[in-house]
């Protein structure tokens, strides 16, 4: 089930690379290059920071070869290389935390949906031995916590948190999340961050190559400790949602604790 | 049956017997304490962490060799009331000679107790900065950064203060800069902020500051406080000067150097200044 060098529209999955030859991927902002030989693979990448970059090239093949002056590099040595070579994709390996551009407001017995959208990590493996984890984009680093001592170490994202599905944008190098709130408390409550742990989500492909991960249910109350996120499972209805990958850390409970910073006005 | 009933008597009696069966009683017995030793040190590992069941490792080997070189000295023929008299007259002499040793042995009992710091941690103890290496009951070992093995003694130790480098997820670092007097406070801010926001090890939150330190003598004084996972500290400190400076290159922020402003006296006249013009040869 390999593709054909000629199909590009599909940017990751399994692919035949004869060698001695370099291939390049453009993947949001991040530029890679791969090389098969006939003893390594050699893999070459330039992260970008614009995490709002919306070119993507498949993969072509390039006939001479190209400067790696500024790129990352890694060689993978073998008694003889072998193909395919599976470009896999994973969610972040650490929570999310999506900051608002403008903070929200829910007011008391609302419900809304949000969806957010995290960058991708790419994930190249010869017969299920992973090589290489490379996030398509590095978000900031950020701290989740109550206090300095402890907390969580996440990555930061800022988002839109659109309303509507349709409205968001289909960047390549990031997946969507679903976020139905719920404010049963008894007052507005403003949401200045959400932390998404993508890390015990799942990813999907829906059938126009749109990235998703699992659904998240979130139930603020006025006792903070009744504030609980759940992780539903995206109810395949059109059946043409396939699934790329399982969770990094599967969750026991499907219940997360300490989600999101709030504050009742 | 009787002569061979005399000649065991006459072996069991023997010198040599009773010295090869202290040699047996020593052996087993290191064996033992050791085995036991190990199956304590397994056993508490999880419950009580790796420092304490280091500690309780050690005690038990010792306690039991000890108690095992006893039983082997009787089995020689030494009257252990003997021992433990002689013990009791050189205890007064011994306690003298290992005051120290008591001491960090003490301090050591009570460092393992208050758990300011683990093996691997990296702590400063006065000028000296490393990883905790070992923890026993005399002295704490380190290795510096560059490499070098630091024995502290525990004594030294819980007299000091500690600080621990390793103990909380992430750490503030505070860069000191001064700009010219004539910059614009709030767009250097911005230009600051804007270098944070821009490296991606820098922590969102908490929120980097920028503390106005005072009027210097030839620089507004600003501190830069920006966080970052302790992992990725050095990496920090390393890259965000750099950052800074190319970013100030970039907006035209000067980071003036040391100025002094020249009286001529009383009457603070201007110096004259004499042109001095060259013509040029024909």
């Amino acid at each position: 089930m390999t593709k054909p060098i000629t199909e590009t529209a599909k940017w990751w999955g399994d692919f035949d690379l004869p060698t001695e030859q370099w291939f390049s991927w453009q993947i949001g902002p991040m530029n890679l290059y791969i090389k098969r030989s006939l003893r390594e693979w050699l893999f070459a990448w330039q992260q970008g920071h614009d995490s709002l970059h919306l070119i993507t090239e498949g993969f072509k093949q390039i006939i001479a070869e190209p400067n790696l002056e500024g790129f990352e590099q890694s060689r993978f040595v073998f008694e003889k290389s072998s193909s395919p070579l599976h470009l896999g994709l994973q969610l972040a390996d650490r929570s999310v935390v999506v900051r608002p551009e403008v903070t929200l407001r829910i007011p008391a017995g609302e419900s809304t949906t949000l969806f957010v959208s995290t960058p991708l990590w790419l994930c190249p493996s010869l017969h299920n031995n992973l090589l290489l984890e490379l996030p398509l984009y590095r978000p900031s680093d950020t701290w989740f916590g109550q206090n300095t001592t402890s907390g969580e170490l996440c990555y930061m994202t800022k988002s839109r948190a659109r309303t509507e599905h349709t409205a968001s944008a289909n960047y390549p190098h990031r997946a969507i999340t679903e976020i139905q709130v719920e404010n049963k408390s008894r007052a507005t409550v403003r949401i200045d961050r959400i932390r998404v742990p993508v890390k015990n989500l799942a990813l999907y492909e829906d059938s126009l190559g749109r990235f998703q991960s699992d659904t998240l249910l979130l139930s603020v109350h006025s006792n903070e400790k009744d504030t609980k996120m759940e992780v539903q499972k995206l109810v395949d209805q059109s059946s043409s949602r396939t699934l790329v990958s399982k969770p990094r850390f599967p969750l026991e409970s499907g219940i997360i604790e300490q989600t999101f910073a709030k504050l009742f006005e | 049956m009787e002569s061979t009933n005399t000649i065991v008597d006459i072996l069991s009696q023997d010198t040599a017997v009773q010295w090869s069966r202290a040699v047996v009683v020593m052996v087993v017995g290191i064996l033992l304490a050791r085995l036991v030793s190990r199956g304590l040190f397994r056993f508490t590992e999880g419950p009580m962490g790796l420092d304490t069941a280091t500690i309780l490792r050690r005690f038990s080997f010792y306690l039991l060799v000890m108690l095992t070189l006893m039983t082997a000295l009787r089995e020689v023929g030494f009257s252990l009331s003997v021992l433990v008299g002689a013990a009791g007259i050189l205890s007064v002499a011994i306690g003298f000679a290992s005051q120290t040793s008591a001491s960090n042995l003490i301090s050591g009992v009570f460092l393992v107790a208050e758990k300011s710091f683990r093996l691997g941690d990296v702590i400063r103890v006065g000028d000296i900065t490393g990883e905790v290496l070992s923890i026993d009951l005399l002295s704490v070992k380190l290795r510096q950064f560059d490499n070098v093995f630091v024995r502290v003694p525990n004594e030294t130790l819980i007299k000091s203060n500690i600080s621990n480098l390793s103990r909380f997820p992430i750490r503030r670092l505070d860069l000191q800069i001064g700009v010219a007097y004539k910059e614009d406070i709030s767009r250097v801010r911005d230009v600051l902020m804007s270098v944070a926001d821009g490296y991606p090890l820098c922590l969102d939150q908490p929120i980097p500051l920028v503390i106005f330190q005072g009027f210097g003598d030839s620089s507004l004084n600003l501190q830069f406080s920006i966080w970052a996972a302790r992992e990725n500290y050095l990496s920090l400190r390393n890259e965000m000067p750099e950052a800074i400076k190319r970013a100030f290159d970039e907006e035209g922020i000067e980071i003036p150097f040391p100025q002094r402003s020249l009286n001529t006296g009383s009457n603070t006249e201007p110096f004259p200044i004499e042109i001095i013009t060259r013509s040029k040869p024909d």
